[in-house]
């Protein structure tokens, strides 16, 4: 799909992965003011997709230390899951209740190569602004690591 | 680190807007409420720490070592990865 207003080159990041070099324009950075836990200096990622890893796609830190994570639409592990934003939440993201909202579960693969996706604390990004953050809950029915059948 | 003495419902202002207030205490712990903006995360350490170590985990290198000079790997489809659209849908 054309772009009807180019970004100029300054708008655009270059980046350098094991995948190969790709670029990135300014509107497809996410902002994440508090970073992750663990990650607090991780101020922005871009979310990354291909064909070969579908359903997974890969949200990458663009500034502070290099990390990235393989990320899933957790209703794909569980198709009834629900994660309830508090006042606090909604207004860390600038939404109100009904707002449509990016949901990602990141995902750890251990040494014997079995996958589990965080469903305690997704990630949750609002799309219209394009901020986001981890939600931590104080209580979950959910756990850190749900296991996740990928084929 | 600070120490402070205080007596139940004393409380301690931390910055603008934010006080923790000493409720009660028995054998299972210490009651104690936080009062802070909305904007202001508060959390259990232990909680928060665990995220912590579980995002560590789940971390993963994607960027090439300095010495390396990879070519871009072709990927099984010959496609390579590419910006997702972000679009939000409602939980």
């Amino acid at each position: 799909m054309g772009s009807p207003c180019p970004a100029s080159p300054e708008d655009r990041i270059r980046l350098n992965t094991r995948f190969g070099d790709f670029e990135a324009d300014s509107r497809n950075l996410l902002s994440f003011p508090s970073g992750l836990p663990g990650f607090e200096q991780c101020r922005r990622f871009v979310l990354l997709s291909s064909m070969d890893a579908a359903p997974l796609q890969v949200l990458m830190s663009v500034d502070g230390p290099p990390a990235s994570f393989l990320t899933l639409d957790p209703r794909l592990v569980l198709p009834e899951y629900r994660c309830q934003l508090t006042a606090s939440d909604n207004q860390r993201l600038g939404v109100g209740a009904g707002d449509a909202l990016l949901w990602l579960a990141l995902v750890t693969i251990n040494d014997r190569g079995a996958a589990f996706a965080n469903l305690r604390a997704p990630i949750v990004i609002n799309p219209a602004d394009m901020t986001g953050y981890q939600v931590v809950p104080q209580d979950s029915l959910y756990p850190l690591r749900h296991p996740v059948a990928l084929s | 680190m600070l120490v402070f003495s205080r007596r139940r419902g004393e409380a301690i202002v931390v910055g603008d807007g934010i006080e923790i207030v000493f409720l009660s205490a028995g054998r299972e712990g210490v009651r104690i409420g936080v009062k802070a903006p909305m904007c202001v995360p508060v959390h259990r350490k232990e909680i928060y720490e665990q995220i912590c170590e579980e995002n560590r985990q789940a971390a993963v290198a994607l960027l090439p070592a300095p010495s390396e000079n990879p070519p871009a790997v072709p990927t099984e489809s010959g496609q390579e990865p590419q910006v997702a659209v972000v679009e939000g849908s409602s939980l």
